[in-house]
């Protein structure tokens, strides 16, 4: 009885991974993540709220 | 021994930070796969001929040329003179991403032509940054490197095929390459060209192994029972497929494939959301064709030399090699096609982001000179991009009203 739950979640599982395979090897995809990264790197740098931590954080020594 | 700082740890870096680490350690990283990337081109594809690499070799030439002759002239004689080769940089993931949008509206051989393109581009840049912005060189860290890489060129002449030795040799030369002053990502391209493209197991051996591991494996298919998969001896021979699959792809290849993802979807985002973060304390920032102020024309000089340089650099150049018949036109473009995809070569963005924070590093006005930078370059390589593809749909359209 047990089984039948873990069956579901594997396939969604599979089916996720299946998904983002396709998405991610479609040639458009790496230059749409780059340019979120960039949109957010913008607004890490630039709100009040965040911008002192975003830069201490590059900052940090190791 | 000094670190770039003067000081040394032997454990970590001295003054190492994130943005460092990121910019001196993850990046060699992505450049180990450009490395990669460029040796197979040379080896097997685009490059792999005088005839087919000629064209793009020239085209990157004349991309590199233009863009930072049209810096020079803008900022000649002032303190932002240094950063002349920002310009010069193509982005490969932007503009095959632009490329792949476009979809059938460019030609095939215009899409190998401006991939081969930046790969080329890539090599010029790694060896403008090698050269022209590394730091003080310490000559015999340098002699040092030079032998623990001829060490690693005798291992792998005598067939070492064990991926941590080059690993090892590769921290070994990261280390002296960041405390001899040369950029110590050049490390990750000297041992991408290190590493063994020959694979263990030659063809013949390859298939005439797998033939036989194959009729094994049906043979015993139903010794038992038919529904127990894999049964004892086929775990054998399956085991033996596999070995014999793998030593049959050469190192280089499994390490770049092994480490695209992680550069395209790691690295390279890391890199963007570390470096492209400029703090715009107003909106004058965004005025780059202002050369009024302390960053001079830094901002003028990189937006007009990717938005100008790079596709009349690549354009004429290409055009003087196909003139001369020297090379040929790709197949099926036209010129005004051609110039259109060159306007894609402007799109500068990782790399020219990535020779920018080595540009102006004894300026006193380093970190404004640099931020100025980074916003030409976005602002540029959206600009060449949003100009390129306008130029690709409205050239195709009348390429296919004329046909």
């Amino acid at each position: 009885m047990k089984l039948i739950p873990i069956y579901t979640w594997n396939r969604s599982v599979l089916e996720f991974n299946r998904k983002r395979d396709r998405i991610t090897r479609q040639p458009w995809f790496q230059g749409v993540l780059l340019l979120l990264c960039v949109i957010v790197a913008m607004l890490l740098a630039n709100l009040p709220v965040v911008s002192a931590y975003y830069h201490a954080f590059l900052e940090t020594s190791i | 021994m000094k670190s770039p700082d003067g000081r040394v740890d032997w454990l970590f870096p001295h003054g190492m930070t994130i943005e460092k680490l990121i910019n001196d350690v993850l990046m060699v990283v992505f450049f180990f796969t450009v490395g990669l990337e460029i040796k197979r081109e040379v080896a097997h594809g685009e490059l792999s001929s005088v005839k087919k690499a000629l064209l793009p070799v020239i085209a990157a030439f004349g991309g590199v040329i233009m863009p930072a002759v049209i810096y020079t002239l803008v900022n000649r004689g002032t303190m932002a003179a240094s950063g002349w080769g920002i310009p010069t940089a193509t982005d490969i993931a932007f503009a095959v991403c632009i490329l792949s949008v476009l979809g059938d509206r460019v030609p095939v051989s215009l899409k190998v032509f401006l991939t081969a393109l930046a790969i080329a581009d890539d090599l010029i840049a790694i060896l403008v940054v090698a050269f022209f912005y590394g730091g003080h060189i310490n000559l015999l860290l340098l002699v040092i490197s030079i032998v623990v890489i001829f060490v690693a060129w005798l291992f792998k002449y005598f067939g070492q095929k064990h991926v941590w030795v080059y690993l090892m040799l590769a921290v070994m030369v990261w280390i002296l390459f960041y405390y001899s002053g040369i950029h110590a990502t050049m490390s990750g391209v000297v041992m991408a060209f290190i590493i063994p493209s020959k694979a263990r197991y030659e063809r013949p051996y390859v298939l005439h192994k797998i033939r036989f591991f194959s009729q094994k494996l049906l043979s015993y298919d139903q010794i038992d029972d038919e529904t127990m998969f894999p049964n004892g001896p086929q775990r054998h021979f399956l085991r033996r497929i596999h070995k014999t699959a793998y030593g049959s792809l050469d190192m280089s290849y499994r390490v770049e494939h092994a480490l695209s993802p992680w550069v395209n979807f790691v690295i390279m985002p890391i890199f963007a959301l570390a470096n492209a973060g400029v703090e715009i304390p107003d909106l004058s920032y965004f005025n780059i064709f202002s050369t009024a102020g302390v960053t001079g024309g830094v901002g003028l000089g990189i937006f007009l030399g990717l938005v100008l340089g790079k596709p009349l650099g690549i354009t004429l150049f290409s055009f003087a090699a196909i003139k001369s018949r020297l090379c040929e036109m790709p197949e099926k473009a036209g010129w005004a096609m051609f110039f259109a995809v060159a306007c894609l070569g402007g799109i500068g963005f990782t790399m020219s982001i990535f020779v920018d924070t080595l540009s102006f590093q004894d300026v006193a006005v380093a970190e404004q000179m640099q931020n100025a930078g980074k916003i030409a370059i976005l602002v540029g390589s959206l600009a060449a991009g949003i100009l390129g593809s306008l130029l690709i749909t409205v050239v195709s359209k009348s390429d296919r009203q004329r046909d």
